[in-house]
């Protein structure tokens, strides 16, 4: 649930319990001055009607004119009615019921009518000392009732209302927060090269003032650690080419013992190694850095697949392994020649690599519509682990990944996948425990 | 040939004088740009081996100097740190007429080196035998007696690679290095194919020694 809604919620539900309790203590206050104000205006009318019979000896007829036509009037003496008015005629309740209640106590209660139109009476009986017990009641006007409904039905909707308003400004409000987390999201793809605009000084703007501190910090470490792979990659290859030329001269010196001149050429195929691999650190974290500036040009796809194609069958043979390939001819695309060599030179190279020995590694590039070519590369080589494919998938943050045997870094992989997502191709791999097979689809360029 | 090499780091510059000195170039050397500069000024050179990452300036700093400045038209391979295609393409943009990135084999170096100087050269030797096997580096035709041998392009590199350094060793990550531009690691395999390859042709097993466990040698 949103932050706005439960902040509009938890005003609705405090409002209404508020005021709940306020109108409740309000209307029971209100309620009992009026009916004592009622019980003491009916008590003066019963003096006056005793009064009145006092005056008129058993005239209750003239009562009738006399007395207020609107009461509810009933006169008993020794238990017994001996007058009703027109209204009390009307509603249907025993005298006896009140003669019997009354007290020489004033009493009060409701009479409550139930009939087509609920009427609710409020009775006052009083007993004199001659034993005539006088007992009027009067209608209680519902307007009050009626207006209490309407004040709480105001009162609601009007919460109701400010509710729905709360709940818009709160998201105003709180638009900066989601606005932050909406490009938090992109980080994935900027690499912290985003900021915030402070618009506020509240809250918010006390927030967006520390995001942007902590991205700056992690923008300088990250800009900090990609200079130290570039700085240490490059400082390396001096001494590197130093350990090289050297050992090149040991082995050229015939005074050097055949034993020693193989332990340095084991060396120099090591120093390759730790080339190869600084040439490959560098070239991902450019890739992920997305500091790769691509140079794409229209070049011939089967001609340059050709030239690979030459190298793997050289290197199948060597390595008792059949590399069988068929190339569309004449098939032009648009890329930047060189890192796409490296992709498919990695694709080939780890199927060769992977697949046993006397298996077989097809390699083909097929025109599968007017505008799209596959080219595929079918491998006999164990399942590729979909650890790697994820983490090479997923680059940012992500550690290296290994196979099972602890063989297949995941190097290769981010590489190949960096260098096809930059060039926005779509790519299928497929494993099973026959092998694997890695499709790339590559648009045609136009002629 | 005089040659000058522009390199600031100590060992590296002593290494490339003592292995190009033993063949028998006139090698002279600047640590920095400035004193590559004053060399050039008093000297002239067919060729200048050019470090990219001086102390006091950029390698291509100096070479846009070399080139616009003192009209000095000496053949210049770029050494760098740097193998990024970008980076190659700016050193032969800035003038340099090869690019040769770190770390690189001596015998690549050597080759690249006799490559340039031969093209300026007026007595271009374009023939070179040992034995009854002449190559010809112009057509890139191989003759054994009087017959021709055909050999792949990267078979006739690795046999022009063997003839220029022959009685020496070289190992298979050397002559891979010579032939392929990249992934040298994997190529250990290949180049025996190739050198047996070259043997078949030739029809001499034991022109090309192999010295096991190190590479192979061509005696001749």
């Amino acid at each position: 649930m949103k932050i706005s809604t439960k902040i509009s919620l938890f005003y609705l539900l405090s409002t209404i319990i508020l005021t709940l309790f306020t109108s409740v203590t309000i209307y029971i206050s209100f309620t009992k001055d009026l009916n004592d104000m009622v019980d003491e205006h009916l008590s003066e009318d019963t003096n006056q009607i005793k009064y009145l019979l006092d005056s008129n000896i058993s005239n209750y007829a003239a009562l009738k004119h006399l007395l207020f036509e609107e009461y509810w009037l009933s006169i008993a003496k020794n238990g017994q009615t001996v007058y009703l008015s027109d209204t009390a005629k009307l509603i249907p309740i025993q005298s006896s019921q009140i003669v019997d209640k009354t007290t020489l106590k004033v009493e009060t209660n409701f009479i409550n009518f139930t009939g087509n139109n609920d009427v609710f009476f409020r009775i006052h009986t009083k007993k004199f000392s001659d034993g005539t017990c006088v007992t009027l009641a009067i209608a209680m006007d519902d307007n009050i009732r009626e207006n209490y409904k309407k004040i709480a039905i105001v009162t609601l909707a009007t919460l109701i209302i400010i509710s729905i308003f709360v709940y818009f400004l709160i998201s105003l409000l709180l638009k900066p927060i989601k606005n932050i987390s909406l490009t938090l999201r992109k980080l994935n793809e900027e690499k912290f090269n985003i900021g915030f605009t402070k618009d506020t000084d509240d809250e918010i703007g006390f927030l967006v003032e520390s995001i942007n501190l902590t991205f700056e910090k992690l923008r300088s470490h990250f800009v900090y650690q990609k200079n130290f792979l570039t700085v240490m990659s490059h400082e390396l290859k001096t001494p590197l080419s130093v350990i090289k030329n050297h050992i090149e001269l040991a082995i050229e010196n015939e005074q050097v013992p055949l034993d020693v001149k193989q332990r340095f050429a084991n060396d120099l195929e090591q120093i390759s190694k730790l080339n190869q691999l600084i040439h490959r650190l560098l070239l991902l974290t450019r890739l992920e850095e997305k500091t790769v500036t691509p140079n794409f040009i229209k070049f011939n796809l089967s001609e340059f697949s050709d030239e690979l194609c030459q190298f793997f069958s050289d290197l199948s043979e060597s390595q008792n392994k059949t590399f069988k390939f068929e190339l569309a001819s004449n098939i032009y695309i648009t890329g930047d020649r060189d890192l796409l060599y490296r992709a498919i030179f990695n694709i080939l190279d780890n199927a060769i690599k992977y697949s046993p020995e006397a298996s077989e590694i097809r390699f083909s590039l097929e025109q599968s519509s007017d505008s799209l070519v596959t080219l595929k590369v079918i491998d006999s080589a164990p399942a590729i682990n979909q650890n790697i494919i994820k983490t090479a998938e997923n680059s940012m943050f992500a550690t290296s990944a290994y196979d099972k045997d602890g063989i297949r870094s995941g190097i290769g992989m981010r590489i190949i996948m960096g260098i096809l997502k930059l060039h926005n191709l779509q790519y299928n791999i497929e494993s099973n425990s026959s092998g694997n097979t890695f499709s790339v689809f590559i648009a045609q360029a136009s002629n | 040939m005089r040659i000058l090499v522009v390199e600031d780091d100590i060992d590296l510059l002593g290494s490339l004088v003592d292995s190009l000195r033993a063949e028998y170039y006139d090698i002279s050397i600047a640590s920095n740009g400035a004193k590559a500069k004053s060399a050039l000024e008093s000297n002239e050179f067919d060729l200048i081996v050019l470090d990219i990452n001086l102390p006091d300036m950029s390698g291509f700093e100096l070479l846009h100097e070399i080139r616009n400045k003192m009209k000095n038209q000496a053949q210049v391979i770029i050494l760098s740190a740097k193998y990024e295609l970008e980076n190659r393409v700016k050193g032969l943009d800035c003038g340099a007429d090869d690019y040769l990135a770190k770390p690189f084999s001596i015998i690549e170096l050597k080759a690249r080196i006799r490559a340039l100087l031969r093209r300026n050269s007026p007595n271009k030797q374009v023939k070179i035998n040992i034995g009854d096997i002449e190559i010809n580096l112009a057509d890139h035709k191989v003759i054994k007696g009087n017959s021709e041998i055909q050999l792949t392009p990267k078979e006739f590199q690795i046999l022009e690679l063997f003839f220029y350094n022959k009685n020496a060793i070289l190992t298979s990550l050397q002559i891979a290095e010579h032939i392929y531009i990249d992934y040298f690691d994997k190529s250990s395999h290949i180049i025996n194919m190739h050198i047996k390859n070259i043997r078949t042709k030739l029809q001499d097993q034991s022109i090309i020694e192999t010295i096991r466990g190190v590479g192979f040698r061509l005696n001749g």
